[in-house]
């Protein structure tokens, strides 16, 4: 409809008749032109060289994603400390503001870029490229990308990682999985954080895993305390049977 | 959240494909948005708005377009319309579901003036 009457707006075109002739010829000003234009395909496209990249050069490249203060740093801080010496490692860690995840993941002696997103709440494919070209990435190592916590908008952007690991706290609500099914749906590995405090709870590790499975049946599961260091190992093993290959 | 950054995207390329057509004026987007895409509609129209507001497309309209996902049954195959990841399958009752459209977010024509 037009703003001034009932006359069925954009839809109605002007005609031009002359007597005798039945139909109108409609005025031809416009036209419509098929496109089919993936509206993410940009992000995808630099997230495929990211992993083109990643590949060639036997980076194992993780996207760690979940709700803010799941523990992601920990993990990190921890997988570091126990794994360096053996394995090359470097992390680019994303968050809004401040430079306190990097001082963290630097201090355990491995390099680390900080990329504050100010407003975004995810990182996407040119953020990561553009992180990468300042990293020493050694063959055979791992790069782990510590998104932004949530767990909605990272969901939807492919960084060019090999393999998306997805965190949820015991302090969380056991239906996280069926809260946000995109992120679960795309995870390849859920790390169930914070083990230690389960006696203190009563979050049912059971009914987490199984409505994680419902979303994504091929979802694999390591519980893991990050402060206490149980089920670590676990973990370790996952990364060890990927790394270098 | 990221519907700013999507509004944004869609601008952009709808800028671009316009001006690949030789357009001078782009009177009507339509845009493909699956149920599973992660996309709140009303968020969207609203950062799209936003997005185009003093740029050549301010004046154009950007249609959504819902598009219902729909699974498939890994236990006995079935196909039916889904409004989550884990419905359970009408035909058998199994949730063992694998998604199978619905998950685009996708501009899908223009509609131009040469
Ligand atoms: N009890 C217990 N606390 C933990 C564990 N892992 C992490 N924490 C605590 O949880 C809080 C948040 O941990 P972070 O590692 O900063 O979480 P994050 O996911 O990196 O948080 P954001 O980057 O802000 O999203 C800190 O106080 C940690 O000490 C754990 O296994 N057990
Ligand atoms: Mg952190
Ligand atoms: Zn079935």
């Amino acid at each position: 409809m037009c703003d001034s009457c009932d006359c069925g707006g954009h839809g109605e075109k002007v005609t031009f008749r002359k007597p005798g002739e039945v139909h109108g010829i409609p005025e031809q000003r416009s036209r419509t032109v098929r496109v089919e234009v993936d509206v993410l395909a940009k992000n995808e496209e630099i997230s495929a060289r990211n992993r083109a990249y990643f590949e060639s050069n036997d980076i194992l490249a993780l996207n760690l994603v979940s709700s803010p203060g799941s523990g992601k740093t920990t993990i990190l801080e921890r997988t570091i400390r126990d794994m360096r010496g053996r394995t090359p490692m470097a992390v680019i860690e994303g968050d809004q503001q401040t430079l306190r995840d990097a001082e963290r993941i630097g201090a355990t002696g491995v390099e680390v870029v900080q990329v504050n997103t100010g407003a975004g709440c995810h990182l996407d494919g040119s953020m990561v490229h553009r992180a990468m070209h300042r990293l020493t990435l050694a063959p055979d190592s791992i790069l782990f990308i510590e998104n932004v916590g949530n767990l909605v908008c990272p969901a939807m952007f492919d960084l060019g990682e090999a393999a998306k690991v997805v965190i949820i706290s015991v302090t969380e609500g056991e239906d996280k999985p069926q809260k946000y099914p995109q992120m679960f749906a795309a995870a390849s590995l859920c790390l169930i954080n914070k083990i230690d405090l389960l006696p203190h709870l009563d979050f049912d590790v059971g009914a987490c895993r199984e409505f994680a499975g419902q979303v994504n049946p091929k979802l694999e599961f390591i519980e893991i305390s990050a402060t206490t260091g149980e089920g670590m190992e676990g973990w370790y093993a996952w990364l060890n049977g990927r790394v270098g290959r | 959240m990221h519907e700013m950054f999507l509004a944004m995207s869609i601008v952009e390329q709808t800028r671009a494909a316009a001006a690949a057509e030789g357009a001078d004026r782009v009177l009507e987007v339509e845009i493909e948005v699956g149920s599973l895409a992660g996309v709140m509609l009303e968020s969207l129209e609203f950062c799209l708005e936003a997005a185009a507001r003093s740029t050549p497309v301010a004046d154009t309209d950007f249609r959504l377009l819902p598009v219902m996902a729909s699974g498939r049954c890994s236990s006995c195959r079935n196909s039916f319309e889904v409004d989550s990841f884990f419905a359970p399958c009408p035909a058998c009752g199994k949730v063992d579901l694998a998604i199978t459209g619905g998950r685009e977010l996708k501009i899908r024509s223009l509609t131009i003036e040469d």
